[in-house]
């Protein structure tokens, strides 16, 4: 298919320069000329007032005619300074709407190109060109029309007005432009073909570095900094190469120029020196031709000045737009098309091939048909093309010949809004984006449904209920409990606080003692080795104020309470061998998050505790009273069940919860209010709501313990109808940057559940349960049976050959080929490829 | 006062407990010992009671067990089964790649294991300069290991078993 210009008429990448200072900002532009005109009479004017106070005032000794002259002078230089303002403030507008509109476009058309482009393009490239490439583009589009036309103008005005003066004299000085018109341009070509050099240059340099940093790994794991070294410096050298040249070429223009220009005056004052000894010219006149003079040097160096911009806008513009310059390989269209309303989701493959750039036919000559609802798996060895045969129906990638047809029309005159509207796909490894859960959860219905945002409950959305099935049938609608469970319920809600507290004694009298291995409750009397130090000696939390986690341990106050209940050294000697040990252990390592989950010391303090420790040795262990504040905090942050370098001292083990009672007292005495004691009628507002129904901490953090606790809880949820209200708040939950905060598996089934929410006619699903155990696996292809078979056509490339049975027909790919199709049992019997898969090659 | 040479702590914390453990064990050993600690301070220790599954046939769950005490029996049921005990490491390739489980790993009476997942050990071995040849190695460690009780146990009662076994690792 050829891909349609759009209705906008050019595509943005043939776009020229000029058209964005123009387009859609002919009004600004009108404006900012309506100034210009002003502004050049405003700049003309000065001048007339400087011959006439010289011939006219001075001369004659008119004082009054000299106030005269003077103030229309100066009233001339404000209103073109005011005036000056004016115009950047335009150009800069004028400017940046143009940047704003080109990165835009730019972008929008980026998305759409072909899947091919980006492999062969590293995201640094793609990030340079729209944040740092098109911003000379952009101001040069400011300029465009402002700084030629008041540049010329003023050059206009002054020239005449010289000639108005005397003509002769004037016609000599400014003979000297049109050299000048001749020799810069010839500069400026060295110095253009040194800036498409040092754009291509930049690029590359952008490139190396992304690529360096995504597979830092590698070049560490190897150690191969010497290599990597090497082709950086080398690049960076090239770089300095040619952005030296460049620069050359640039000064010289700017040399050249600044030459010519000077020998104007040279002239006046040989030549115009003459014509006032001779009395053909008078002095005052001499002056003002001297001050217009001087004065073309402004609006021509502008001049010049934007010629070398635009020469680089140009470069860089040019560039960055034939890099993109592919043609997407489908028309986008007008999202709420109404056509996928009628589907019903009948495939038709005719005589599929795909071959790629390098010539490898992956696909070959495959033609299959599948009715609405019928259900395909895709198998065979890796490499067999199995992937690729599902990507081209999806239309992720573009078949070399023949034809896909889906309800009889050819899927590539589709428009992608109305294909996606028909066509769910879940990718092997499915991206997840940065934000919750929730907008994970409606991006491809947002997308199909034509919705710029990621409202659940906004219009054509749908609503909790059909996310929360969409969450159940994927099987990921537990783990969304659990976040839920997580999150810490916002300050005054008291109303919820009292059902929690309700939860909280159902959790007690009927799962306390079952569950008494898994949570550590919280004991009035007891150590308790999942909470931290200060959690233990409190029996609380600190809530915001003089007592909070970040103070505490610099609260003198508080210092002084572990000094009078004999605790101070023994938390200060902890805190030593904890710092000791734990820098130890993490010293070195890169500064992964996994790394830090299960010590005391964070990896963003890390270093600081470094240079602790270096301090500690070289003292012998004499702690500075700073020091001892740093000790004394990890040490308050110490967690027996979870920080395991360092065995807890049996002597905090009893003399924590002993002391409990005095800490009390001495709280309430001198900071009433400022922490939160354990109370089992209480709610804790600063902790999670599971913390505050288990009333107390999970101890091992296993699949198998969190199943057991989340059983038990989502149980007592439902009983008192609170399921909907976790699962809303779980939904919120911030998956990180790509997902990264959920494990393998819980990326694949929000992948799922995303397709699923969307519920298309036609299902590509490309190893899509890859990452799930089995029992995950099994829900869902027992789902794909039950409740998806003659409503959903689903094509699914299948790994494992257990969970095929329950498939329509099995398609059997071997080498780019289908070999075999048809019902599972029936290819079984026919013991051919589909048995020697199953059953092993037998000899 | 001096950090190392304070006297109440001399018992042995769970990191150097655990690392006693995991640095004799076959898989680990080629490791540098600082990895081994990374490995061991990663672990996490874990109870199972009676009758609770730790795996299931068909499972990847990704993860290594140490059996610190108690037995637990490996089998699917109806096929051969055989019992594992303290000090036996479990499903060590399944730290190095995807492994699907051949059998069902169940609790014969309370169990407390050291464990550690595939992403969490991968973290710590790539800290290691050489840690791709040494995951081949491992890998074909537990092979010949695996190649040498098999011999043990069966070939010699099965002179079928040895021709397919030969067949199956050449």
């Amino acid at each position: 298919m050829t891909a349609e210009a759009g209705s906008k008429g050019t595509p943005i990448v043939k776009r020229s320069l000029f058209s964005w200072a123009m387009s859609g900002k002919l009004r600004l532009q009108a404006a900012l000329v309506a100034v210009i005109l002003v502004t050049v009479v405003a700049r003309v004017l000065p001048l007339e007032m400087q011959k006439r106070i010289i011939n006219q005032a001075i001369h004659l000794r008119r004082f009054d005619t000299l106030l005269l002259y003077c103030a229309i002078y100066l009233l001339a230089v404000a209103t073109a300074s005011g005036l000056k303002f004016a115009i950047n403030y335009l150009q800069t507008l004028i400017g940046q709407r143009a940047m704003t509109e080109m990165r835009k476009e730019l972008y929008h058309h980026i998305l759409t190109l072909p899947m091919g482009f980006f492999r062969k393009t590293q995201p640094g490239m793609v990030v340079s060109s729209l944040v740092t490439e098109l911003n000379t583009a952009g101001s040069f589009a400011g300029m465009a029309l402002a700084v030629p036309l008041t540049s010329v103008l003023t050059l206009c005005a002054f020239s005449a007005y010289l000639i108005w003066l005397h003509p002769l004299l004037a016609l000599v000085t400014l003979a000297i432009y049109p050299i000048v018109v001749f020799v810069i341009p010839k500069l400026q070509k060295g110095a253009n073909r040194a800036n498409k050099k040092r754009v291509d240059v930049s690029r590359e340099l952008s490139s190396r570095i992304a690529e360096t940093v995504s597979g830092i790994h590698e070049v560490q794991g190897h150690g191969a900094f010497a290599v990597e070294n090497k082709r950086f410096d080398d690049l960076v050298d090239r770089l300095l190469r040619i952005r030296i040249v460049w620069s050359l070429w640039r000064f010289g223009v700017k040399v050249a120029n600044n030459f010519f220009v000077s020998l104007g005056p040279f002239i006046v004052f040989l030549m115009g020196g003459y014509f006032v000894m001779r009395g053909s010219l008078e002095l005052g006149a001499m002056v003002a031709f001297l001050s217009a003079q001087e004065k073309l040097y402004d609006p021509w160096k502008e001049l010049i000045e934007f010629y070398q911009v635009y020469q680089d806008a140009s470069v860089r513009y040019g560039r960055t737009m034939e890099y993109f310059d592919v043609e997407p390989e489908m028309a986008l269209g007008a999202p709420a098309s109404a056509v996928a309303g009628r589907a019903r989701g009948e495939v038709e493959v005719t005589n599929l091939k795909f071959v790629t750039e390098d010539g490898i036919t992956l696909l070959d000559n495959i033609s299959l048909r599948l009715a609405p609802g019928e259900h395909l798996a895709l198998v065979g060895f890796s490499g067999s093309g199995k992937s690729t045969l599902a990507y081209c129906i999806g239309q992720l990638y573009r078949c070399t010949a023949g034809q896909v047809r889906i309800d009889g029309r050819d899927v590539s005159t589709m428009s992608k809004a109305e294909l996606m509207r028909t066509v769910g796909i879940v990718a092997q490894s499915p991206f997840i984006f940065t934000g919750t859960l929730a907008e994970n959860l409606l991006y491809a219905h947002a997308a199909a449904a034509g919705s710029e945002t990621l409202d659940a409950g906004g219009p054509g959305m749908p609503d909790l209920d059909s996310m929360i099935e969409a969450l159940q049938q994927a099987g990921l609608f537990i783990d969304v409990l659990r976040f839920g469970m997580n999150a810490v319920l916002p300050a005054g809600r008291e109303a919820e606080y009292d059902t929690m507290l309700r939860v909280r004694r159902s959790f007690q009298t009927r799962f306390g003692r079952e569950l008494s291995r898994d949570v550590e409750f919280f004991r009035h009397d007891r150590f308790l080795r999942y909470s931290t130090l200060a959690e233990n000696l409190i029996f609380g939390v600190p809530l915001k104020g003089p007592l909070d986690y970040r103070r505490l341990a610099g609260r003198g106050e508080f210092c002084a309470f572990l000094q009078g209940a004999g605790l101070l050294e023994d938390f200060i000697v902890l805190g030593a061998r904890l710092v000791e040990r734990t820098v130890k252990l993490l010293e070195g390592l890169e500064h992964d998050e996994v790394f830090f989950r299960q010590s005391p010391i964070g990896a963003a303090e890390f270093g600081r505790y470094q240079e602790l420790y270096r301090r500690l040795r070289q003292s012998g262990g004499e702690a500075e009273s700073g020091d001892r504040e740093a000790l004394l905090a990890v040490a308050l942050r110490f967690t027996p069940g979870l920080h395991k370098m360092v065995s807890l001292p049996g002597r905090l083990e009893e003399a924590l919860p002993a002391a409990r009672p005095a800490f009390r007292q001495w709280c309430e005495r001198e900071f009433p209010g400022y922490v939160a004691f354990y109370d089992e009628n209480a709610y804790i507002p600063s902790q999670s709501i599971l913390t505050n129904i288990l009333f107390g901490r999970l101890k091992n953090d296993t699949d198998q313990a969190r199943d057991r606790v989340t059983q038990a809880l989502v149980q007592l949820l439902i009983e008192e109808d609170l399921l909907e209200y976790i699962a809303k708040t779980g939904m919120q939950f911030h998956v990180g940057s790509k997902g990264d905060k959920l494990s393998g598996g819980q990326r694949q089934k929000l992948a799922i559940a995303r397709v699923l929410l969307k519920q298309p006619k036609v299902m590509i699903m490309d190893e899509a349960t890859s990452a799930l155990d089995n029992n995950s696996q099994t829900r869902i292809s027992n789902l794909l049976a039950r409740r998806y078979r003659g409503r959903s056509t689903v094509i699914a490339v299948v790994h494992r050959l257990d969970s095929i049975a329950g498939f329509d027909r099995v398609a059997v790919m071997k080498a780019g080929k289908l070999v075999e199709i048809g019902p599972y049992e029936t290819l079984l019997r026919q013991k051919g490829v589909l048995y020697e898969l199953v059953h092993g090659k037998q000899s | 006062m001096n950090s190392s040479t304070a006297n109440n702590h001399n018992e042995p914390s769970e990191l150097e407990a655990n690392f006693e453990l995991l640095r004799d064990t076959l898989l680990f050993s080629g490791l540098p010992l600082e990895t081994v600690k990374l490995v061991a301070y990663l672990a996490v220790r874990a109870d199972f009671v009676r009758g609770e599954a730790v795996f299931r046939r068909g499972d990847d769950e990704g993860r290594a067990y140490l059996v610190l005490s108690g037995r637990l029996r490996a089998g699917d049921g109806d096929g051969p089964a055989f019992e594992v005990g303290e000090g036996e490491l479990v499903g060590g390739l399944s730290l190095l790649g995807t492994m699907v489980r051949r059998h069902t790993l169940t609790a014969l009476t309370d169990v407390r294991v050291l464990t550690i997942d595939r992403e969490r050990f991968m973290k710590a071995v790539s800290q290691f300069p050489g840690y791709r040849e040494w995951m081949v190695d491992a890998a074909l460690r537990l092979v010949r290991h695996w190649e040498e009780r098999l011999e043990r146990a069966v070939v010699h009662d099965c002179p079928g078993c040895r021709q397919a076994m030969e067949m199956g690792l050449l």
